[in-house]
C-alpha cells in the first residue's frame, strides 16, 4: 500500500483519533476521499509503514472498532482493510 | 520573429493580464519578459489553461516566457484565468465555533486547495491567521507546496511582531499593509475564511 486513510463514524471520533494519533505519528487531515462514501468529512492519512502501530493505538483509545474504517492506497484507488 | 512584451517590474496578476490580452487577439505566438519566477508560474500555468505550450529562456535575471498556441486548441475547464483570487486567512483557522475543529477544517482546505489546480493567486494571513504559517506542520507543508507552484503567500508583518513569531515563520513572505491591500485590490475577489 502506498498509505491508508481511515475515516470515522462522526466528527468527535475523528477528531479524538487525531489529538491521539499525532503524538507519536506523522499524520495528514484530509477532507474524506469521495471514493469513501462512508463516515464523516474528516480523514486521517498514515504512511504505510505506520500501519501496525497505529492500529494497535486506535484500539487503545477506541473502545468500540465500529467507529472508524481503514482503507490501503494502492493503484489509484481505496480497498477496506 | 514573434511579438515580444515587455513585463518586467510588474507584479502579479499583471503579466498573466498582458499574456491574456495577446491570446484574446488570436496572437499563435508571443514572448513575456519577466522578472520573477512567481510570474513565471502564472504564465506557465496559465498558458496551459489556454492550449499554449510554454518555453522559459533565462536573460541574465530575468526570464523570457514564450508562447505557442498549441494545435489541439484545447481549453482546460478546470481554470479560469478570467478570474484571479486571493484567500484570505484572518483566524487561526476556519470560522468560529470550535477552534480545535476551526484549525482542524483549515489543514483540510489547504489539502484540498493543493490538490486543486484552479489555486488563488495569493494567500495572505494577518492576526491569528499567521499561526498557519508557524505552528502547523501540515499547513506549513502545504504552503510551500503552494508557493512553488506560484502562490504568493504573504504573511502580516505587524501581527507576526505582535504574537513574537517573527522568529518562528516557516514559510511565506513577511508582507505589509501595503502590499497586502494591493493584493487585495488587483484580483477579482477575495476569499475570507
Amino acid at each position: 500500500m502506498e498509505w491508508y486513510v481511515i475515516s470515522f463514524i462522526n466528527t468527535h471520533t475523528a477528531m479524538t483519533a487525531q489529538k491521539h494519533l499525532k503524538e507519536t505519528f506523522e499524520i495528514v487531515i484530509l477532507p474524506t476521499p469521495r471514493e469513501l462514501s462512508q463516515g464523516c468529512g474528516i480523514a486521517i492519512r498514515i504512511r504505510s509503514e505506520d500501519y501496525p502501530a497505529v492500529t494497535e493505538r486506535l484500539k487503545e483509545v477506541s473502545s468500540d472498532q465500529q467507529t472508524y474504517g481503514i482503507y490501503g492506497f494502492s493503484n489509484g484507488s481505496y480497498t477496506k482493510v | 520573429m514573434s511579438r515580444q512584451i515587455d513585463a518586467r517590474g510588474k507584479s502579479c496578476p499583471i503579466p498573466v493580464v498582458m499574456a491574456k490580452k495577446e491570446t484574446d487577439q488570436g496572437e499563435k505566438q508571443f514572448s513575456i519578459l519577466v522578472d520573477n519566477k512567481t510570474a513565471v508560474e502564472n504564465l506557465k500555468r496559465f498558458a496551459k489553461s489556454r492550449g499554449y505550450e510554454s518555453e522559459i529562456t533565462e536573460a541574465g535575471a530575468d526570464f523570457l516566457v514564450t508562447m505557442t498556441d498549441a494545435e489541439s486548441g484545447e481549453e482546460c475547464s478546470l481554470m479560469d484565468y478570467d478570474k484571479s483570487w486571493a484567500v484570505l486567512i484572518g483566524r487561526d483557522g476556519i470560522g468560529e465555533g470550535d477552534p480545535v475543529l476551526g484549525a482542524t477544517l483549515l489543514k483540510m482546505y489547504l489539502y484540498t486547495l493543493c490538490q486543486s489546480d484552479a489555486l488563488p493567486n495569493y494567500i495572505l494571513m494577518m492576526n491569528g491567521g499567521v499561526r498557519t504559517a508557524v505552528e502547523h506542520e501540515q499547513s506549513v507543508e502545504h504552503l510551500k507546496d503552494l508557493e512553488t507552484r506560484g502562490v504568493s503567500v504573504l504573511v502580516c508583518g505587524t501581527c507576526l511582531n505582535y504574537f513574537g513569531l517573527e522568529k518562528d515563520l516557516k514559510t511565506g513572505t513577511v508582507s505589509n499593509m501595503y502590499d497586502i491591500a494591493t493584493a487585495m485590490s488587483s484580483v477579482d475577489k477575495v476569499v475570507t475564511l
